[in-house]
């Protein structure tokens, strides 16, 4: 029962860590840990809450095991707390009470073993009365000033005194056991505390105390507590060899030992842990986080109206157009056929071919080379990018004052809640994820002039242009070849070079068969034929690319390929609310099946008192006001 | 809605001649509270206190609308009134003999408000004459006990007749005359939230409050303000103190609240009960002077034991019999009215401090515009106009000859000028980079990026900086506010401005006639004349005559040093041609009259879509009657005169 003074010494100097259970201390180690990622939404009143209950119940694992554990009575003036005091240390006028008096009682009276004088913790400011004897070693019960009279410095002495206690004894008569102003301070309290309630002035009743009490209990029911005779006592202080009182002594005033002091207090920072992150201080996160997720998508819906606006100016449409259609040429290869497929490859890259053909003439050409290649880097930047320029530009005035407005509305709605400070560092992920770049000469020709020419774009504006300049050009590239017209045309088109590269064959096949030798004018003549049979393949698919890419019918071109713009901290402090959330369920739920074992551990100790059920930390004397 | 005092009015006050009062004066008491029934609801609102209205000041609208509905027949309202388990339907069920639930096995008991009438009042055909004793409430005939348990969530008031009060009989109340309703109201302290405005409700009305009380509740805090309440509010208050030992420990716990708690210096109770009653004694004075009862505490409670404090004292229900009733209502209601006045007193105060400080307020939010006009303004600088000027005037000074030689160019540049715009449109799209050769642009453009940063900027500003009355300034509303400015267009510049300008073009003219003589044709030349509506956008640009040109000071800063490509041209040629006195007037008459149409723009409608609401407000409360509000109180303590 009592131990070695050496190891109670060496308790003494490492009091948290060195007698925790190693799951209890792996579980105050999670919850540390989230209570540090809740600092940076401190700013927050739910985040806040949560915090300072997570602190509190992390304190309880902070004191030493050697102090004693500290009943505390918690009461309206009036209701015989004094008596009650005095009734159960058996020491009469141990703390003075008065029959005509009220609010007598102004400063904490302490019962306490000698022995436990040294391990008793200072109360500054307190000036606590120290009765020795009265109580076994290990406990010590205090009897505190009213939490409800006309002197409101008596409430603020009993808040101190409860804020240590480890047992509150809550006492009330028959009466005023439906007070409000008592029954707020039980409910603020209910939490955090082990309780036992105590019905005082029995004798006074004697025929209806049984209903009373039972009137009383359902009460206590009603705010969350499981009450039943081990927690509910009903006495009367004033009667001799009262059987409350005796009852209330030996489940109250045993004598402590060793280990059931640090298993309570890890108890206590398991209850109170479990309160703090239990559905009703948690919901508010998910709350929140549901209504940031509908004010980003009516962000994002705004951009994408501010987007389809800005591309749907008549200049950045034509510009648009113009482009896509160059994107259609890249994919219409795939689709138009064998025999044109070469006239089509190089429509698509005419113009970086030309650039190149033009640079690798000016690498080797003199000035006159440069000249060349200059022009055609010229041509390429103002057919290529200058369209491409023009939609950015369109989406540059109005389209980045509606990107503002709702990083702004973003901004401001954070504020209002306190939660800006959340994922200001984070980068914006973009959805989708980052395509490879292309490479080759083309490539790092196309990136030098962009940077050039697009550098005060910005890079994910540009990005959602191409992809959506891309899946349009995919887009028309199938319409064009697809239908009745596309069917023609390709066929046509593809007939056409077949017929002329037969001819050719059969041309080139007669004269190694007779061994004959054809004219030079043959070649020539093959090949301006061969080049004027693309040609009708090439006019037609541009009519239909043309009859497709039309500036008006441009969203339909994008309904299936644009991508929306990336999120930004609102939806990052969604992430984290929703994170939060999830984390801190799933840690309380970790925490209640702890409580449940480290009941089991306990044994019958474990019945010291009863305490509020994590899911009602919110016990609601208020509800009665319906 | 006001109705007229009914004819039987004057007969109210003149039974005695204490009391005997000229009707003019209570209609004019009566006036007063309805002026003030309107006003002090509006002060409330516009000051936006969320500060609980006193009961006195509710319990003067109850009464008087009482007086207003009763006519000549004027009846008394007694309450018993007191925390839960004092013994409040005990004592009703003793003193009335009418069977309402008590007793201790359930707590809190009462939901409902007992009510015992003279004897007759509870027939059908006494309904409205009931209901104008108790204006507003839902009174209902009790046909049993347990209605009184009922959760009605309302509070409804349970009738029944009583012949007798504590084995006294009523006396002469006969069906014409004014008689005593007792009623018994729930708790004020129970978790039973309703019952309190239930139980305030009635002791609004109640000129007498039986202010019943257990000797062990007597110092709690909530009894103790709930006390203050009554003293306030009661023309008579008379205490009980149950379930005690005996009357003595009644007095001592009495004794122990008034000469102990309720003065000692380190509590603020002394304070609370100093204020005045109608009589000018304080609330404490009153307090003493109350009749103290005691009922000591008995298994099977008996009107018997309880008695008076003071020895010789006559018994509870004489003492509530032997009210004059008529008296006791005038000084109900004079009662209500002589605490209201000292809080509409302060009410007042309070609306001329607040309106102080609106007023400032108001006064920074248009610093705070102003200044946003000129931080538009100053980001541009009206090049084209400037130009075109300077060439009117100089053209105005060149003789016919030169402008005969010079009128080819001239017709040239005109057709030019036609067409520049279109030109440097085409070149700035194609090649347009930001920075040097860009910071020309078209005013609407430069004006609606800088109008929408500003706006944001000042949003921000007020958001941060609100005073605490005028609330929160939600992202919604902010969000609201821009769509409403981006809604409306900017309105054109007037040509005020090109007054001054002109003025300073014809002196430079006269000052340097040989280069006003060159100037049109230079411009002519380079066209630059055309630009119309351009301006220069000096964020850009870097300042047109040195970067300090952006915070709105002028000044002689070098003309080349900050400005940038085109600002930087024109600076030189204003250098080379002497005219910068001209550029530095443009520019600072441009300032002047743009940041005023700009803050007239953003007051018109950025303003009232933020702060729309409280603005309104501040009007209203600068134009609010307040001393009307003061001289309407002073009314209410103003005894009616004697005939």
């Amino acid at each position: 029962m009592s131990e070695h003074p050496h190891e109670a010494q060496t308790k003494e100097k490492s009091p948290a860590g060195a007698n925790l259970l190693p799951w209890i201390a792996a579980l105050a180690g999670r919850v540390g840990q989230f209570r540090k990622e809740l600092l940076v939404a401190d700013s927050w009143a739910p985040a806040a809450r949560v915090g300072v209950e997570l602190d509190r119940a992390l304190a309880a694992l902070e004191v030493p095991p050697s102090v004693p554990a500290l009943v505390v009575m918690l009461g309206g003036t009036g209701v015989g707390k004094s008596e009650l005091f005095n009734a159960l240390i058996e020491k009469s006028g141990a703390s003075p009470s008065s029959d005509t008096v009220r609010c007598h009682t102004s400063q904490p009276y302490l019962a306490i073993h000698p022995l436990d004088r040294a391990h008793l913790p200072a109360m500054p400011g307190l000036e606590p009365v120290l009765v020795e004897g009265g109580v076994p070693r290990g406990v010590v019960l205090a009897d505190t000033p009213d939490v409800d009279g006309m002197i409101e410095r008596h409430h603020g002495v009993t808040r101190q005194v409860l804020e240590r206690s480890d047992l509150v004894l809550f006492v009330t008569d028959p009466d005023r056991r439906a007070n409000l102003q008592v029954l707020e301070e039980l409910r603020r309290w209910a939490p955090r505390k082990r309780w036992l309630f105590v019905l005082t002035k029995a004798d006074r009743y004697p025929e209806t105390i049984e209903s009373i009490a039972l009137d009383f209990g359902k009460r206590l029911t009603e705010m969350g507590f499981p009450v039943d005779r081990s927690s509910l006592f009903v006495v009367a202080s004033v009667k001799p060899g009262d059987g409350g009182i005796e009852r209330l002594r030996q489940a109250l005033l045993r004598p402590g030992d060793g280990s059931r002091m640090p298993l309570l207090r890890q108890d206590a920072f398991l209850r109170q842990s479990a309160h703090a992150l239990a559905a009703p201080l948690l919901q508010p996160f998910r709350d929140h986080a549901e209504r940031l997720r509908a004010l980003a998508q009516d962000g994002q819906s705004r951009q994408e109206q501010a987007y389809w606006q800005a591309i749907s100016q008549p200049k950045a449409a034509d510009a648009f157009a113009r482009v896509v259609k160059q994107a259609a040429w890249k994919e219409l290869g795939e689709r138009v056929g064998p025999f044109l497929f070469p006239a089509v490859w190089a429509r698509a890259r005419m113009q970086p071919l030309a650039t190149g053909w033009a640079l690798s003439r000016g690498l080797r050409g003199g000035a006159l080379g440069v000249a060349g290649a200059l022009g055609a880097s010229a041509l390429w930047a103002l057919r290529g990018l200058g369209p491409l320029r023009h939609i950015a530009e369109a989406l540059g005035e109005s389209f980045q004052d509606s990107l503002a407005a709702v990083e702004h509305d973003a901004r401001r709605t954070l504020e209002d809640a306190g939660l800006d400070r959340i994922g200001v560092n984070e980068k914006t992920v973009k959805p989708g994820g980052k395509t490879e770049p292309p490479t080759g000469l083309g490539a790092a020709l196309d990136g030098f002039l962009k940077q050039w020419t697009l550098s005060d774009i910005r890079p994910e504006l540009l990005a959602r242009v191409e992809a959506d300049v891309d899946a349009a050009g995919r887009e028309s590239a199938r319409l064009a070849t697809s239908g009745l017209g596309g069917l023609v045309t390709v066929v046509a088109g593809n007939f056409l070079v077949a017929g002329m590269v037969g001819w050719v064959g059969w041309r080139l096949a007669k004269s190694w068969w007779f061994d004959t030798d054809l004219p030079t004018s043959f070649f020539l003549k093959a090949i301006s034929l061969m080049a004027i049979s693309f040609l009708p393949g090439l006019l037609l698919l541009g009519w239909c690319v043309v009859a497709q890419v039309n500036p008006r019918r441009l969203r339909g071109l994008l309904a299936k390929g644009s991508q929306t713009l990336a999120g930004g901290q609102l939806e990052r402090v969604q992430g984290a609310l929703e994170g939060w959330f999830r984390q801190g369920g799933d840690i309380g739920k970790s925490l209640e099946e702890a409580q449940r074992l480290l009941s089991a551990d306990l044994g019958p100790d474990a019945n010291w008192g009863t305490s509020l059920p994590a899911q009602s930390a919110q016990p609601a004397t208020q509800a009665r006001q319906a | 809605m006001r109705q007229p005092l009914p004819g039987g009015m004057p007969a109210l006050f003149s039974r005695s001649n204490e009391q005997r009062v000229s009707c003019m004066k209570l209609d004019s008491f009566l006036d007063s509270t309805d002026r003030l029934a309107t006003l002090v609801p509006e002060l409330l609102h516009l000051l936006g206190e969320k500060e609980e209205v006193p009961t006195s000041w509710r319990a003067l609208l109850e009464r008087s609308g009482a007086l207003r509905r009763q006519g000549g027949k004027l009846s008394l309202v007694a309450t018993l009134y007191g925390p839960t388990g004092a013994g409040k339907s005990t004592l009703f069920r003793q003193l009335t003999g009418i069977e309402v639930p008590a007793g201790d096995e359930i707590r809190p008991l009462s939901r409902g408000c007992a009510m015992a009438v003279p004897e007759q009042w509870d027939q059908a055909e006494r309904g409205p004459a009931l209901r104008s004793v108790l204006p507003g409430f839902d009174l209902r005939p009790l046909d049993r006990p347990d209605r009184l348990r009922q959760e009605d969530g309302q509070g409804l008031v349970w009738y029944r007749s009583a012949e007798r009060l504590g084995g006294e009989s009523r006396g002469e109340a006969g069906p014409g005359a004014p008689g005593l309703f007792l009623v018994d109201v729930p708790d004020f302290n129970s978790l039973e939230i309703a019952n309190h405005e239930r139980a305030e409700r009635v002791l609004r009305r109640a000129e007498v409050v039986v202010f019943v009380v257990t000797g062990d509740s007597y110092a709690d805090q909530k009894v103790v303000e709930e006390l203050a309440r009554c003293c306030q509010v009661a023309a008579r208050l008379v205490i009980l103190i149950t379930k005690v030992a005996s009357a003595e420990k009644a007095r001592l716990k009495w004794a122990d609240l008034l000469d102990d708690k309720l003065t000692r210096p380190d509590l603020p109770w002394r304070a609370k009960f100093q204020g005045k009653r109608e009589d000018k004694r304080t609330l404490e004075e009153f307090l003493r002077g109350c009749p103290v009862h005691a009922w000591p505490f008995s298994a099977n409670p008996s009107l018997e034991d309880l008695r008076p404090v003071t020895e010789g004292a006559p018994s509870l229900a004489s003492l509530l019999l032997g009210l004059d009733a008529e008296k006791v209502a005038a000084e109900g209601l004079l009662q209500a009215g002589a605490s209201t006045r000292e809080w509409i007193g302060q009410l007042a105060d309070r609306a001329e401090a607040a309106r102080k400080e609106r007023q400032g307020w108001r006064a920074s939010l248009d610093e705070d515009l102003a200044r946003a006009g000129l931080a538009v303004a100053g980001h541009e600088f009206p090049i084209g106009r400037t130009l075109e000027v300077l060439m009117e005037e100089s053209r105005a000074g060149q003789n016919r000859m030169f402008q005969w030689i010079t009128y080819p160019i001239s017709r040239i540049s005109g057709w030019l000028q036609g067409g520049f715009q279109v030109v440097t449109e085409t070149i700035r799209s194609a090649i347009s980079q930001p920075g040097p050769g860009s910071e020309l642009v078209r005013l609407e453009v430069a004006e609606r990026k800088s109008l929408l940063k500003v706006a944001e900027e000042l949003t921000d500003k007020w958001r941060d900086r609100l005073p605490a009355w005028v609330g929160k300034l939600d992202s919604d509303r902010c969000r609201q506010a821009r769509a409403a400015l981006e809604a409306v267009t900017l309105p054109a510049p007037k040509t005020d401005w090109e007054g001054t300008l002109r003025q300073a073009a014809k002196e430079w003219v006269e000052k340097n006639p040989t280069l006003a003589h060159t100037l049109p044709t230079v411009l002519d030349m380079t066209a630059v004349g055309g630009l119309g509506l351009f301006v220069l956008d000096l964020s850009f640009a870097g300042g047109l005559l040195g970067s300090h040109v952006v915070l709105g000071s002028l000044g002689t800063g070098g003309l080349v040093a900050g400005g940038a490509g085109l600002a930087a041209v024109l600076a030189r040629m204003a250098d080379r041609m002497h005219f910068r006195g001209v550029l530095e007037e443009a520019d600072r008459a441009w300032r002047e009259q743009r940041g005023r149409e700009i803050a007239d723009h953003l007051r018109q409608h950025l303003l009232p879509a933020l702060l729309g609401e409280k603005l309104k407000e501040t009007d209203r409360l600068t134009s609010f009657p307040v001393e009307e509000m003061r001289r309407l109180a002073t009314e209410l303590t103003r005894k009616p005169d004697h005939e």
